[in-house]
């Protein structure tokens, strides 16, 4: 097969398969960290490859009306562009119109992620300058946290960026007892150190920028969840999980007080709208409570970490050096 | 003294005029309970101007400040944002990060029986 066919393959793996296995793959909950590292591989190297995908075919199609193949493989220079037949001309109609396709492609993913960007800061800097205005500071020795008095409400959230929140209702402090409230502004604050909220946006923007497709919205909900395991991870080790599992319990019952009477999914049934919308309304509640049961230690194979390490690595690392590499130089030897 | 507590006073003087006021209004009304500079209180009410929390008119040479919004509107208007990113498909796209969202009835059922010592939700249905 030839580069194009290659990168057109690995990108369709890339943005459909892979991302449907990885979203369904429970190991990859048991090494949240790797795991981050895996979506984020999965990403960079599905844009690589379609955008190295285009470019391939452009090259391809513009150099097999120019030159052919032995030429190329001989390293000549291409012919000039006269006499073009029709088949000629069609395939050079189809390399303009990728090209189009492309350039459309890359402004629309750059247009999307400034707008992202923006709407999220001007979004997080009104309720900042709400939260300063109306909340109290609550707590002593606490600078970055807010209390909101709201009624019945317990929840608690933070407010990333800089300058960064943590907010919890009046009610959360009176519902939970000062070991589980340090749990969950520890579980805030390891979000807000580990800057959880630039991972999310990066696939907020793959999400808006390329459509509701299986590849996307999996891995924008995947690296919600395994943001959550890593900052539930961060607060037991200083409060161990019983804290962080009743404050689950407390936060997540007061909220669903909240939300309209509607019939809620039973366990059995497994069809995928209701299913997948539990699963998006409780953010991960699932799995968090497994890995907080269980010691996360206990719970990953040994060696499953090094091994998701290492598949995002070849991820990279694998296409851009059996792929990339030889098309740029063979395409530069034969222009040069 | 910190902006951010001058930004709240300020902004309860405000709130608690029934016409704008000029920074010397502000100033005075301050005065009354403790030394503020002038141009401090200038600073902070153009800050809150800026931010879109108090509204900025010219009255011939002096500028007149109000506030944008009355203090439960902004209270309503906080707690929306604040619940309301739970949940949801907008959920994954939220601008702020909470601890947990609403939870189904056979999440929270899960929960209950982690939280009585029971079995590990690993083998729960």
């Amino acid at each position: 097969m030839t580069t194009a066919a290659w990168l057109w393959l690995l990108a369709i793996t890339l943005i459909w398969p892979v991302p449907a296995v990885l979203a369904r793959a429970r190991w990859l909950l048991t090494v949240p960290r790797p795991a981050v590292v895996l979506w984020q591989a999965v990403a960079v190297s599905a844009l690589l490859a379609v955008f190295g995908a285009s470019l391939a075919t452009i090259q391809a199609l513009v150099f097999s009306l120019l030159l052919p193949d032995a030429a190329v493989r001989a390293g000549e220079r291409p012919a000039s562009l006269s006499g073009i037949d029709a088949t000629g001309a069609l395939h050079l109609a189809i390399a303009a119109g990728l090209l189009v396709l492309t350039v459309v492609a890359l402004v629309k993913l750059n247009y999307v992620g400034i707008q992202v960007a923006r709407r999220l800061r001007r979004h997080r800097s009104r309720h900042r300058d709400l939260v300063d205005l109306l909340a109290g500071t609550g707590m002593p020795d606490a600078h970055d946290i807010r209390v909101l008095s709201s009624g019945e409400t317990a929840y608690a959230y933070c407010l990333p960026g800089r300058d960064a929140r943590v907010v919890i209702s009046d009610a959360a402090l009176r519902d939970l007892t000062p070991e589980q409230v340090a749990a969950v502004i520890e579980h805030e604050r390891a979000h807000l150190r580990a800057r959880h909220d630039l991972l999310l946006e990066f696939f907020t923007v793959l999400y808006e920028a390329a459509g509701r497709r299986a590849g996307t919205q999996a891995a924008l909900e995947q690296s919600a969840v395994l943001v959550e395991l890593l900052a539930d991870d961060a607060a037991r080790r200083l409060h161990g999980p019983q804290p962080l599992i009743a404050a689950l319990a407390t936060l997540g019952s007061s909220t669903a007080l909240e939300s309209p009477a509607s019939p809620t999914p039973l366990t059995g049934q497994k069809s995928a709208g209701s299913s997948d919308k539990a699963e998006v309304t409780g953010l991960g509640v699932l799995p968090r409570l497994r890995r907080l049961v269980d010691a996360p230690v206990s719970v990953a194979p040994p060696g499953l970490a090094a091994a998701v390490y290492a598949g995002a690595l070849a991820l990279i690392a694998v296409p851009t050096g059996a792929l990339a590499l030889p098309w740029l130089l063979t395409t530069w030897h034969a222009v040069r | 003294m910190s902006l951010g507590h001058l930004e709240r006073d300020v902004m309860d003087r405000l709130w608690a005029s029934p016409a704008p006021m000029t920074v010397r209004d502000v100033h005075a009304a301050l005065g009354e309970q403790r030394d503020v500079a002038y141009t401090t209180v200038m600073t902070v009410l153009q800050r809150l101007a800026r931010k879109g929390l108090a509204s900025q008119t010219r009255d011939g040479k002096a500028h007149l400040y109000s506030a944008s919004e009355s203090r439960e509107q902004m209270a309503a208007e906080l707690m929306m944002d604040a619940l309301g990113d739970v949940g949801g498909a907008q959920a994954r796209q939220a601008a702020l990060l909470h601890f947990v969202g609403r939870m189904s009835a056979n999440e929270t059922e899960l929960l209950k029986a982690a939280l009585s010592g029971g079995s590990s939700p690993e083998r729960a249905p």
